[in-house]
């Protein structure tokens, strides 16, 4: 039950409001916040409206999106590569996102949330109020309590692929996954291989990842057979563990296979 | 917290607590239009806002979130009563039907038109995403958007909208505005929601966590004590008078094996009691404060279950029979137990609840063993089907309250009659004390067939004398409401080489849940909408209905038509495999056509004999011949990408137009002083249409303009009694009803007007707009009324035509299902590529409306087959309550070319040739995409729903 509503105008102020009221939330579009069936048990909300975080800025290359800009917003600027526009445009519902923020996105971390695997594939960085910038994988794998001010992505050549299996167009994602292949001399220079949908956050794959770059996964089977190894700690904890960890490797190996397939033909 | 927001362009100010939701907010500052689909989930868009220029859930935003913000609703739209370009095209192309979403689908589309003046067919999709939509199946949005863009340049451009039919017609066979469409595309007040009296007591319902207990303890003494609390209602405070939620003709084929409240609870959400109190709030912390102690039991959930040997019974109490009780009854009622209640079956339906059986029938003609045994191929094949929710986007609602010493109540139902007299025998109160108004119906699709909370609501009232307002949660529409029936069908056919069908048997296991309504004539249904599509000396059929503690089923669209018609279509394209036949052939060689007479008929009565028909008009041949061009049938499609396979697949559907024998409806149409008319129709609109199509019986008939006639439609007392809403009787019964009663005004007036004008009735006919013309002269219905009410002050008196329709003639609207799907055999992906409905609906009476309505019949079907499932814990708890869980199709699950065609016949029997068309739409989905699927990969796909995983399970990839 939201007993107070604070609308700060600094992020000092924000801070501050956050460590004296018990149960309070930061507020980006509250479309978790306020959905039926969740239980965030707050009992105040410090909105981030008026701390001028709704901006898009794009500086010598490196792209800083503030926490503020909804999913929508992101999708309509011209600023924003296409990759990460296709990771919002995950969200299908249109209404959604209109209200939902990224920094929302990213502080709700839904385990198969396509932004936030996009994002990890991306190697973006994260601006927090507290903690300065860090990496986006270390802000998930940590407590999350700071306030996220901006997304931060460094400009790139790498090959970035996102599928994802679902029921319908709005469902939920089963599963996602994010794939950056960044080329050099026609080898791998760097991979990122992001899965949503496993854990209880999008994870990385990392030793997939390594043996993409060293050279050892030949064929989309060796891809998929050694993702298929990798996830098994993961998978053998859900339910539908096996078609999971089927879908994956699947998945993976198909966005592996079409990012190698880029960089060849650019080659 | 002090806000102030601008709504529609007016600044108002609020003093709120901050967590109020926007959209309670907004309601209650007389905005009705932001209405709730699924308390606030964010899934159906109907609490759609415009907030700072971009349309947004206002179920998911709280008061304080609106402070200084600008926020637009449908409100904004139309000035006065005149209609935006967005809404008049939508009315147009027939999306405005239950309605309940359309003011959110205005205001986006609004939006979008602002964004973008020329948007694609996707830019169309992205932006109704988060619309919830199940009438019309989202395809007619897309000319819709085109027709408004048009009307936006030129307010007077008419356009396009859908086929005509019968050109000797002015307004059958044409579509015109539907005559209910303004004001819901508005948003105005229609619903019963939009009747509650300010004062109304809030019933809430405390429900069972237990599949199957007994309540050994219930104390409400804490709760009745609470300040606000009115009473609570229990088992021992209630009438304990069993009876059936079935909304059917009396005597039902459905046991009584209920009572309002019961001392055993059967399903996890049964009844254990309602409290009704000032305010939602005080009525769920009242719940909170009622202490039960159950003992708990043994369920069954599954059909193997329930007929085990010594399964645990559902339904433990003696049996009674109204008529025909057989002879062993005293038999079976060794040992039952008193306190679980009596079932009482009016009828025998060959039910045994000592065996957890509902319900039984076993017929069919010739003889089965003789055509297997003569049959070159024999097949055998069993299909399973889940349990689906109808998912009406407005809830199951209810207002009732005392006038005098009547008791009113206003539903949202299909069957305002049978509301009536169920209400009115377990209040035990005569049937002159209650009237039942129906209000606009938000959806019903079956569910509003039943009375699930109508006599709860009802009896409050009328023991407390205070206004009473009840809506389901979303939650309790899948735990409590009715639903499609999980059904297991064996099918067994024989066939010679050349393909020539030598027996057809189908054993049908329904499993109904907790309690009988609908229990054998849903899965007769399953038999008696399939087995007439194909000629065979021998069929046979057994249905079997067990009791079990699964959620509760009952109608839903289609009755059990979808299911048979899966299981037997797709035994017969599994046939043609086995024959290596083409499977069009197969169908070609086998299936009914204009002329036959449906001997099977004798034997699929509901409940009681039926009677063989003559297929007298029929247009499967037709549908067929287009639908396999339109598809390139035969022309195998190869993908370019390895990994998706193509496949076609064909299936012929048909249905009723209501039940012959067995319905009725009635008419009054009146001339009113100025020449104008009014059609009093028993018939329930649920959103289809139906008032629209009285309105053109009438206006036909009396050759006036449509806008010359009004209707008062679904009002026990001051309309005549019809049967209801169901088994597509709608355009059959209550048109027809509609049409009678006309053309006996139109006799009364020309009796008159002979005696005006002095000229003998042979001589005179009705002439547009508006006069009845003879040899000599002519005299207008203005002047025809005047001259009845006030002649020389000894006037003969307000012309009136009273009709009741009632036949035994049956017209079968047919059709043919088309569709082309692409298949990852990686990912065990379908994607529907093409999907073409091809349908006989006789003369469409509506034709844009038709249109809606096969898309929208066809898309729920879809959504069966592919995706929409309940599942349940082992305890029996549902865990898909809501629509993140359970997945109904959305725009952008549309097929990627989706066409609905109209065939034309003409039959004898329907109201200008016109025969019923929703319901067979749901027939389909199902078997033309397991036949594609099977053509794209070559696995059979036996149960629903079609999951990427059980495809993949199929080909061996998991
Ligand atoms: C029908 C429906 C379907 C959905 N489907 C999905 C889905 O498929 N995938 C998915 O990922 N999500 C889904 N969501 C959840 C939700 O919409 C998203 O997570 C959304 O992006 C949250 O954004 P918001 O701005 O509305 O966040 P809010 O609801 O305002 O906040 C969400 C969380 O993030 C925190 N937060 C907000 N801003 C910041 C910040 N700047 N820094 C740190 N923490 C912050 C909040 O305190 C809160 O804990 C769905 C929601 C609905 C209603
Ligand atoms: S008109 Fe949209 S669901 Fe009925």
């Amino acid at each position: 039950m939201i007993k107070d509503f604070f609308k700060p105008s600094s992020i000092a102020e924000a801070l501050e409001l956050k460590d004296k009221t018990p149960g309070a939330f930061f507020l980006g579009g509250g479309t978790r916040l306020n959905k039926s069936g969740e239980n965030f048990h707050a009992e105040a909300y410090i909105s981030l409206e008026q701390l001028g975080l709704d901006f898009i800025a794009l500086e010598g290359g490196v792209l800083k999106i503030g926490a503020m800009v909804t999913l929508q917003k992101l999708m309509d600027s011209e600023d924003v590569p296409q990759f990460l526009k296709d990771s919002a445009g995950g969200e299908s519902n249109r209404n959604l996102r209109n209200a939902s923020t990224l920094g929302g996105r990213i502080g709700y971390c839904d385990s198969s949330s396509t932004v936030v695997a996009g994002l990890l594939a991306m190697e973006a960085d994260v601006e927090t109020a507290r903690g300065g910038k860090m990496a986006l994988d270390e802000y998930i794998g940590g407590k999350m309590d700071d306030l996220v001010t901006a997304v931060i992505l460094p400009s790139s050549k790498a090959v970035l692929i996102q599928k994802d299996q679902r029921v319908t167009a709005n469902s939920r994602p089963d599963l996602t996954v994010a794939v950056s292949v960044l080329k050099d001399g026609g080898k791998v220079a760097k991979a990122v291989l992001a899965m949503g949908g496993v854990s209880d956050k999008p994870i990385r794959l990392k030793n997939v990842e390594a043996r993409l770059i060293d050279g050892s996964l030949s064929s989309a089977d060796a891809v998929q057979d050694a993702v298929q190894d990798e996830l098994v700690p993961y998978t053998e904890k859900r339910e539908r563990g096996t078609y999971l960890n089927y879908i994956g490797a699947v998945l993976a190996a198909d966005c592996v296979g079409r990012a190698m397939k880029d960089i060849s033909g650019d080659a | 917290m002090k806000i102030q927001f601008k709504l529609n362009n007016k600044t108002r100010s609020f003093d709120v607590a901050p967590g109020l939701s926007a959209r309670k907010l907004l309601n209650d500052a007389g905005v009705r239009s932001v209405r709730n689909s699924d308390d606030g989930w964010g899934n159906t868009g109907s609490d759609t806002i415009v907030l700072d220029g971009y349309p947004v859930n206002a179920g998911l935003l709280i008061a304080a979130q609106l402070d200084g913000k600008d926020i637009k609703t449908v409100e904004s739209l139309s000035r006065g009563r005149t209609l935006s370009a967005v809404q008049s095209a939508m009315v147009d192309m027939g999306l405005v039907q239950s309605a309940y979403n359309s003011p959110a689908a205005a205001l986006i589309l609004t939006d979008l038109l602002d964004r973008k003046a020329d948007p694609s067919k996707e830019d169309i999709q992205d932006a109704l995403s988060g619309v919830l939509h199940r009438d019309s199946g989202y395809q007619p949005y897309f000319k819709a958007v085109e027709l408004a863009i048009a009307r936006r340049k030129d307010e007077t451009f008419q356009g396009d909208i859908a086929p005509e039919f019968r050109e000797d017609l002015r307004d059958v066979g044409t579509a015109r505005r539907k005559v209910d469409g303004p004001m819901l595309v508005r948003g105005e007040k229609a619903y019963v929601e939009d009747k509650k009296a300010p004062d109304a007591m809030i019933l809430k319902m405390l429900r069972s966590p237990h599949a199957h207990a007994w309540i050994r303890s219930i104390d409400t003494s804490e709760a009745e004590a609470m300040e606000g609390v009115e009473i609570v209602l229990t088992y021992k405070n209630t009438p304990e008078k069993p009876y059936s939620t079935a909304g059917q003709g009396f005597p039902e084929p459905s046991p009584y094996d209920k009572s309002m409240f019961n001392k055993k609870v059967r399903h996890v959400g049964d009844r254990v009691a309602a409290v009704v109190a000032v305010d939602e709030e005080t009525a769920l912390a009242a719940i909170a404060k009622i202490k039960v102690e159950y003992d708990v039991l043994k369920p069954v959930f599954t059909i193997e279950d329930a007929a085990a040997d010594g399964a645990p019974l559902v339904q433990g109490g003696p049996m009674e029979y109204v008529v025909g009780a057989p002879d062993d009854i005293n038999e079976l009622n060794k040992g039952t137990d008193p306190a679980e209640g009596t079932v009482i079956y009016q009828f025998p339906i060959g039910g045994n609840t000592r065996k957890n059986i509902a319900a039984s029938v076993t017929g069919g003609i010739g003889d089965i063993d003789k055509g297997l045994a003569d049959a070159d191929v024999v097949l055998e094949r069993e299909y399973k089907t889940s349990q689906i929710q109808c998912t009406p986007a407005e809830m199951h609602t209810v207002h009732t309250y005392m006038e005098g010493d009547r008791l009113i109540i206003d539903a949202s139902t299909q069957v305002p009659w049978h509301l009536r007299r169920i209400v009115s025998t377990l209040l035990g109160i005569r049937e002159n004390k209650v009237q039942v108004k129906k209000a606009r119906v938000g959806g019903g699709y079956g569910s509003k067939q039943d009375i699930l909370l109508e006599d709860v609501a009802a009896y409050a009232t009328w023991v407390t004398g205070k206004p009473v307002f009840s809506q389901y949660t979303r939650k309790e529409e899948f735990e409590a409401c009715s639903t499609r029936f999980p059904m297991t069908i064996g099918v067994k056919l024989g066939a010679k080489k050349d393909g020539t069908l030598t027996a057809v048997y189908m054993n049908v296991k329904a499993n109904n849940g907790p309690f009988g309504n609908h229990c054998l004539t849903v899965p007769m249904n399953a038999c008696s909408k399939s087995l007439p599509l194909f000629l065979c000396d021998n069929f046979k059929f057994d249905v079997t209905t067990y009791y079990s503690n699964i959620p509760p089923t009952g109608a839903y669209q289609g009755y059990g038509a979808p299911k048979g018609s899966y299981a037997l279509q797709t035994a017969i394209a599994e046939l043609a495999e086995e024959l290596g036949m083409d499977h069009l052939d197969l169908i070609q060689k086998n299936r009914v056509g204009e002329g036959v007479m449906l001997e099977i008929l004798r034997c699929l009565g509901e409940g009681r004999e039926g009677t063989p028909a003559l297929v007298e008009s029929c247009g499967l041949e037709e549908a067929l011949e287009k639908g396999s061009e339109m598809i390139e049938w035969g022309k195998k499609e190869e993908s370019e990408d390895p990994d998706w396979k193509i496949g076609k697949g064909v299936a012929i559907i048909q249905q009723g137009s209501g039940l012959p024998g067995l319905d009725q409806s009635n008419a009054d149409v009146k001339l009113m002083a100025d020449g104008t008319f009014m059609v009093h129709s028993g018939g329930a609109d649920l959103g289809t249409g139906l008032d629209t199509v009285c309105v053109k019986m009438a206006s036909e008939v009396l050759h006036v303009d449509m806008d010359l006639v009004s209707i008062l439609s679904g009002d026990t007392d001051n309309t005549p009694f019809d049967t209801g809403a169901y088994a597509s009787s709608g355009t059959f019964f209550s048109g027809n009803a509609a049409k009678k009663a006309a053309e006996k005004l139109l006799e009364n007036i020309l009796a008159v007007a002979a005696e005006m004008l002095e000229e003998p009735v042979e001589d005179l006919e009705p002439e547009y707009p508006g006069f009845i013309a003879g040899k000599k002269g002519k005299v207008s219905y203005r002047e025809i009324a005047h001259h009845c009410e006030t002649g020389e002050g000894d006037g003969p008196g307000q012309m009136i035509g009273h009709a009741r329709f009632v036949t035994d003639d049956a017209a079968f609207p047919y059709g043919a299902h088309f569709c082309q799907v692409a298949v990852n055999v990686k990912t065990g992906e379908v994607k529907l590529r093409k999907y073409y409905a091809l349908q006989d609906a006789g003369t469409p009476i509506n034709p844009e409306l038709a249109l809606s309505q096969i898309y929208g019949g066809v898309l729920k079907s879809i959504g069966h087959t592919m995706w929409e499932e309940m599942l349940l814990d082992e305890k029996g708890r549902c865990l898909t309550t809501d629509f993140d869980t359970y997945h109904v199709p959305m725009i952008k699950d549309l097929p990627e070319d989706f066409r609905a065609e109209l065939i034309f016949t003409d039959d004898p029997f329907g109201p200008f040739g016109g025969k019923s068309v929703s319901e067979i739409s749901t027939n389909g989905a199902a078997p033309v995409i397991a036949a594609a699927i099977h053509d794209a990969i070559g696995v059979w796909m036996r149960s629903w729903p079609f999951s990427r995983e059980k495809v993949l399970k199929e080909l061996g990839r998991i």
